[in-house]
């Protein structure tokens, strides 16, 4: 591992510490609180983007895992514009940021997301058992009833306006597509077990998992989530590690070829 | 493409989609004076030391089964 690499999973893991600091330990009065916590939140949906970009980058964009990285180095960036948005309205602007075209932002990186979980599903190829395929039903089935009925179900609300549900419910069913990406990557991993790359599956794996746990939790306590109680600290910090698994795991990826490109060339 | 060519692509088509296309362009020009045997062994040990010895071997028999 070399200076670089280990720099970047340092600052991945101050930035960690950090909004921790910020949302657990510093007693910050209520009016200074949000642009405080808001600047080391908006740190992680960055790294991530900016981590998946590094891969891309490594990969290669005339190669197909190279351009599968791009979109989901395209999905963070959606997200991290999502969330910018989303503190733009609600600390600059004063105005309710749901539903907004943050709202947008978030819903058009699901799209990039799938796009480039289930390509890179298709380039390795899964051996399917009957325990992996056992295993993947069990799973997709509880996350997805969890999620069918907190995402969508009880998202609506027959008093909110149309677009409020649409938006609402949209969320559930992009969850939805990234339960099946989670087991397309679960498999993903299994099948790299022993390489250097496994971990970063893994990695990327527990980054989808964190991330539907804080939607699904969003979308029980979403009117606790509102005033700054326990439970928007703790679901923050659900997504805030969700975005800094996606960012240790793209970066890892991207050192490896990074290291492997470094060994050919002295082979040569 | 006689059968030695096209089994040096498909190496180099395995090494773009696991490794990128710059270290696919390194391996294309290490192989150009590699035998198949050299370039099958070459391809499996980097996909291994990437992806585990059990997926590198499925991919190189999936390799050869083309050919």
């Amino acid at each position: 591992m070399n200076i670089k690499q280990n720099l970047t999973y340092l600052l991945l893991i101050l930035i960690l510490l950090l909004n921790f600091a910020v949302y657990f330990l510093f007693n910050i009065p209520d009016e200074n609180r949000e642009p405080l916590t808001s600047i080391p939140y908006l740190l992680p949906p960055l790294l991530a983007s900016i981590g998946g970009f590094f891969a891309t980058k490594n990969y290669g964009l005339k190669s197909k895992s190279g351009k599968a990285f791009l979109m989901l180095s395209i999905g963070m960036l959606l997200w991290f514009t999502g969330d910018t948005l989303w503190e733009i309205f609600e600390e600059l602007l004063d105005i309710d940021p749901y539903p907004s075209v943050a709202d947008f932002a978030y819903q058009l990186a699901y799209v990039f997301l799938c796009i480039g979980f289930f390509n890179l599903a298709t380039l390795a190829k899964v051996h399917l058992t009957t325990k992996k395929i056992v295993f993947s039903s069990i799973f997709i089935v509880i996350v997805s009833v969890l999620v069918s009925y907190f995402g969508i179900y009880s998202a609506f609300d027959p008093e909110a306006t149309i677009l409020e549900n649409v938006v609402g419910i949209s969320y559930g069913i992009g969850d939805l597509i990234l339960v099946v990406a989670s087991i397309f990557i679960i498999l993903l991993s299994l099948e790299h077990f022993g390489g250097r790359i496994f971990f970063s599956w893994i990695t990327i794996t527990l980054a989808l998992l964190f991330t539907l746990i804080a939607d699904i939790g969003f979308a029980i306590y979403y009117e606790e989530y509102e005033t700054f109680s326990i439970y928007t600290k703790v679901l923050d910090q659900l997504w805030i590690i969700a975005y800094l698994l996606f960012a240790m795991g793209f970066f890892r990826i991207g050192f490896i070829l990074k290291d492997f490109q470094e060994r050919l060339k002295a082979i040569k | 493409m006689p059968k030695e060519e096209e089994i040096k692509k498909q190496a180099i088509d395995l090494i773009e989609a696991y490794l990128g296309s710059y270290a696919a362009s390194l391996y294309e020009n290490f192989y150009k004076t590699k035998s198949t045997n050299e370039v099958l062994t070459s391809c499996k040990e980097l996909l291994s030391e990437l992806i585990g010895e059990a997926s590198a071997n499925k991919e190189i028999e999936n390799l050869k089964k083309q050919l």
